[in-house]
């Protein structure tokens, strides 16, 4: 293992904290704004099944963890900075949704507690996730580190990216309806092309470096080891977006495939943009 | 685990080497192999599903349970299941109670009853439909 030969550590002067914190909040705004706008989004905050609201909020912690190791809005060093960065990042999240869904008028006194948490608690999810993006995406210091598990870090962003992505689009009812509207020759273009897409990023990100992969990599060592494990977690991402949003249920096996497959489209590119953007 | 230099690729035999670090892990490879076989399998059931579902239509198929009272109401949970291959919107429900001389309809529309698939719903009643008959059944719908 070779580590900190080209892209070491940039120790930039220390920004303000305000400044961090301003940014963090924008980010929240720029990548979270079309799911604020979704009523699908506000609806699911009060009828979606509780245990799966529980289990994606929960699990927006190690996500959010992980990417504050990637992509933080602190140069973090240690698994503390990481925690605390993530902690700012959901606080952030969570009153960025709770100002924007007030004066868009979703939230009033008349409703019901479990309506007013659900909804936050539903919106801050892809909110925290844009306030820590917000550090790379704009304008923060860039920067990279060696990491100790190269490919299993590389998928875990190609995970959180197709998380983000299909959050994003998994709530809205068009996500179905396209399913329905979709014949299997039609579904088999779209896994066809989600891969060709997929295998385009991968390859444009095998030349921006940073990765494993290199221009030397043969396409085919890039395309079973990350294309392919890449599309099959964005396929997997999306069952679960759909399952946290109640889409899977009463669904019969072609359709819920062909969701997944939908689905999955915006989740590749989310997999596969990731690994170039952060 | 080991990991073993150079495996199965032109990755490099020396540590030491600046550029690509190592030779992918062995495990890369299966998962790799994995992935690649589920990707057939789907594109296999998809290229299955489109040689054999050609003309297909929504084949309903209404269970109601006992009413159960609702309020001031009474309410008859519907689950409307589509034994066919094609999806169907806006699924046009009715349940028709006839007993003690009058007769009532309600009746609910679903957005979707997907392939394959069920949806529940429910139906609501002024009076205890189990004290007459009910029939419900399934008005039309629409392709999505």
């Amino acid at each position: 293992m070779n580590r900190g030969a080209e892209r070491s550590t940039k120790a930039a002067a220390p920004e303000h904290p305000a400044t961090s914190i301003a940014r963090a909040f924008g980010g929240a705004l720029v990548f979270s704004l079309p799911v604020f706008m979704t009523m699908e989004m506000w609806e699911l905050g009060f009828y979606m099944d509780r245990a799966r609201l529980i289990l994606l909020v929960l699990l927006n912690i190690p996500i959010l963890v992980f990417l504050s190791h990637y992509s933080g809005f602190e140069a973090t060093f240690d698994w503390r900075d990481d925690l605390r960065d993530a902690a700012i990042a959901y606080g952030v999240g969570i009153i960025s949704s709770a100002t924007v869904l007030s004066i868009f008028g979703l939230l009033a006194p008349g409703m019901s507690v479990g309506e007013i948490a659900g909804k936050v608690a539903l919106q801050s999810v892809p909110a925290s996730i844009g306030a820590l993006l917000a550090r790379t995406q704009l304008g923060g210091r860039h920067r990279r580190r060696e990491r100790e598990d190269r490919y299993g870090g590389e998928l875990m962003l190609m995970a959180a990216g197709a998380l983000f992505l299909s959050l994003n689009v998994a709530p809205t009812e068009e996500m179905i309806l396209i399913s329905y509207k979709m014949s299997p020759v039609q579904g088999i273009a779209l896994v066809l092309g989600s891969i060709i897409v997929m295998h385009g990023f991968v390859f444009a990100a095998a030349f921006k470096g940073g990765s494993e992969l290199s221009p030397h990599t043969p396409w085919w060592s890039a395309f079973m080891r990350f294309t392919m494990v890449g599309y099959v977690i964005a396929l997997l991402i999306s069952a679960f977006a759909l399952w946290t949003f109640g889409r899977m249920d009463g669904q019969g096996v072609s359709t819920l495939l062909m969701a997944m497959i939908v689905l999955g489209f915006p989740a590749a590119l989310g997999a596969a943009a990731a690994r170039l953007i952060l | 685990m080991s990991r073993p230099e150079g495996e199965g690729d032109a990755g490099s035999p020396s540590p030491e080497r600046q550029h690509p670090a190592r030779g992918p892990h062995r495990g890369e490879w299966l998962l790799g192999l994995v992935s690649a076989a589920l990707v057939c399998a789907l594109l296999g059931y998809l290229g299955y599903e489109a040689l054999t579902a050609r003309d297909g239509v929504p084949v309903f198929v209404v269970e109601t349970q006992a009413p159960r009272p609702a309020g001031e109401q009474f309410l008859v949970p519907v689950t409307v299941r589509n034994e066919g291959r094609r999806t169907a919107a806006a699924v046009e429900i009715e349940g028709r109670f006839e007993g003690g001389g009058e007769s009532v309809v309600s009746t609910v529309t679903l957005d979707y009853v997907p392939a394959r698939g069920e949806v529940d719903a429910g139906l609501l009643f002024p009076q205890n439909p189990g004290k007459g008959t009910l029939t419900v059944r399934v008005l039309g719908y629409a392709n999505p």
